[in-house]
């Protein structure tokens, strides 16, 4: 079984004699927890048929003037293809939560920006890991066991012990940075990732000269590296082309790459997927053929000019800030959602649907853009695919 | 204010969002135990937590990975009462000591029903 709690997409879990195996806290939970707060069919806050709400979701669809797409990072490529052309279809807006995430590092991924490599390689080879504004010990709870530090790699059979090097970046202590051999608390990303292009360049910085002296020191002693970018970093760092400047100091002295540290199991695939077809990762509109930020799902639901909203397996009413959220009730809003959620409690419409990779199959995308392919024991009818072509032949 | 991600919490939220336990953990604002004479707070108080004319309710609580001279919630529709979408995991804020208890979920959906 592969474990849907992160995207490091665990493909090593086992259920034996009712007992999760080999998952993290995060993972045993979800796959423990898959019948429990099941969402049900409602319309107008009624109870329904599953028939009459999707048949109620398609007229709503049918009948929009400005309809936007929203979520699909947890579901599988084939129901994000099928969300993009339904978008394409009815000319919506179409965003994930990637616009507030990892957005930005993978498109310059994508771009060749900045180098990147896959986990399995950063297994066997990595001497040295950097996590920037990443906590992987409560979000990706695996990423150090499978990936990063933990593991005998081809050519790191001496492992943590004695063959790699963990640093953690970040603006406070944090259960990742206490296993570090080095931690440096910064105020301002911007500026320590500017002393440590200043030093890599051979000049001395005016901040934080004793800490990225030492890292420098380390860096320039190891054979391969990662810097493993999380939501600190993103928020932090406010010049990107700071990312562009050090990834290319660091491949002077070294072989250095950057992974996003993506949370949702297939953000990377939507990005990837949207990419394909437009050129870009997120924040769509096929009316008017182009991505842009007034574009993103906090942009047109803020504005207003949205009547209709379709959500797809995502909380925004959670996750999102409230001078976003507050507006979603000025609009009809659909969820597709295997459980219920607080969206799912404003909703007009809600469909109920099965947990993608769990108990429909499909293929996702890890955080790195290695693509995983599901193939659960039991096949559940009503997914997203299968919500998704119904309200298509509506449209 | 730091916006952070908890496994503890998230494991929680599998049991759904109205799960007294996601709920403690979501309402639940952190310091360091050092940090705490500092803004003249004793653990289990109750704090408001306002920005822009925002505000909301938390419970306080310590944890050394909490930012020194600062504070840490967990990413929720807690924390999203006070976040905006430019700074979103990583905001100042107004905290100041009050009475009564962190504010319920329902307090907090009530603002999203349709007029
Ligand atoms: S690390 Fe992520 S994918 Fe792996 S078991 Fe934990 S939650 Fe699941």
């Amino acid at each position: 079984m592969i474990c849907t709690g992160c995207a490091c997409l665990c493909e090593d879990i086992e259920i034996k004699d009712g007992r999760v195996l080999n998952a993290c806290l995060r993972g045993s939970s979800l796959i423990r927890n898959l019948n429990g707060n099941r969402a049900k069919a409602r319309v107008d806050g009624n109870d329904s048929t599953v028939e009459k709400a999707i048949k109620t979701a398609s007229e709503l669809i049918q009948s929009a003037e400005s309809p936007v797409i929203y979520g699909l990072d947890t579901t599988t490529i084939e129901a994000q293809s099928l969300a993009i052309k339904m978008a394409e279809k009815v000319e919506a807006y179409l965003d994930d939560s990637s616009t507030y995430c990892m957005g930005p590092f993978v498109e310059m991924i994508l771009k060749g920006e900045v180098p990147s490599t896959t986990l399995d390689e950063v297994r066997e080879k990595a001497d040295m890991t950097i996590y920037w504004g990443a906590d992987p010990f409560h979000s990706h709870p695996r990423h150090m066991s499978r990936f990063t530090y933990y593991p005998r790699g081809k050519f790191r059979q001496k492992g943590w012990e004695e063959d790699r090097y963990l640093a953690v970046i970040d603006v406070r202590d944090s259960h990742t940075s206490s296993l570090a051999r080095k931690k440096v608390i910064v105020r301002d990303d911007d500026d320590f990732m500017n002393a440590l292009i200043t030093l890599l360049r051979g000049e001395t910085p005016s901040a934080y000269l004793k800490d990225s002296a030492e890292l420098v020191n380390r860096i320039k002693k190891s054979e391969f590296g990662v810097i493993i970018g999380g939501l600190g970093l993103r928020y932090g760092l406010k010049n990107l082309n700071l990312l562009r400047d050090l990834m290319k100091e660091l491949n002077q002295v070294s072989e250095f790459y950057f992974i996003p540290m993506g949370c949702h199991p297939n953000m990377r695939g939507f990005n990837e997927t949207l990419y394909e077809r437009t050129g870009e990762i997120n924040r769509y509109s096929f009316r008017d053929g182009r991505s842009d930020p007034e574009y993103s799902f906090s942009s047109i639901v803020k504005s207003g000019k949205n009547d209709v909203v379709v959500v797809i397996g995502s909380d925004p009413v959670s996750s999102l800030p409230y001078d976003i959220s507050s507006s979603l009730g000025r609009s009809k809003l659909i969820v597709v959602d295997p459980r219920e959620t607080l969206t799912t409690e404003i909703a007009d419409v809600v469909i109920p649907s099965s947990y993608s990779g769990l108990e429909t199959g499909g293929t996702m995308k890890r955080i790195d853009g290695v693509e995983i392919e599901f193939k659960p024991e039991k096949e559940e009818e009503l997914n997203d695919v299968y919500i998704l072509e119904r309200l298509m032949e509506g449209v | 204010m730091v916006v952070v991600r908890n496994a503890f919490q998230m494991e929680r939220a599998d049991h759904g969002k109205r799960d007294e336990g996601y709920i403690e953990l979501s309402s639940s604002i952190f310091f360091r135990k050092e940090d705490l004479k500092d803004f003249d707070l004793s653990e289990g108080d109750t704090v408001e937590i306002s920005r822009d004319g925002k505000a909301i309710r938390m419970k306080v609580k310590t944890d050394d990975t909490a930012p020194e001279g600062g504070a840490m919630i967990f990413n929720s529709i807690y924390a999203s009462q006070v976040s905006t979408m430019d700074d979103f995991k990583r905001f100042n804020a107004k905290i100041k000591k009050v009475e009564g208890n962190p504010t319920k979920l329902d307090e907090i959906l009530r603002k999203f029903e349709k007029k």
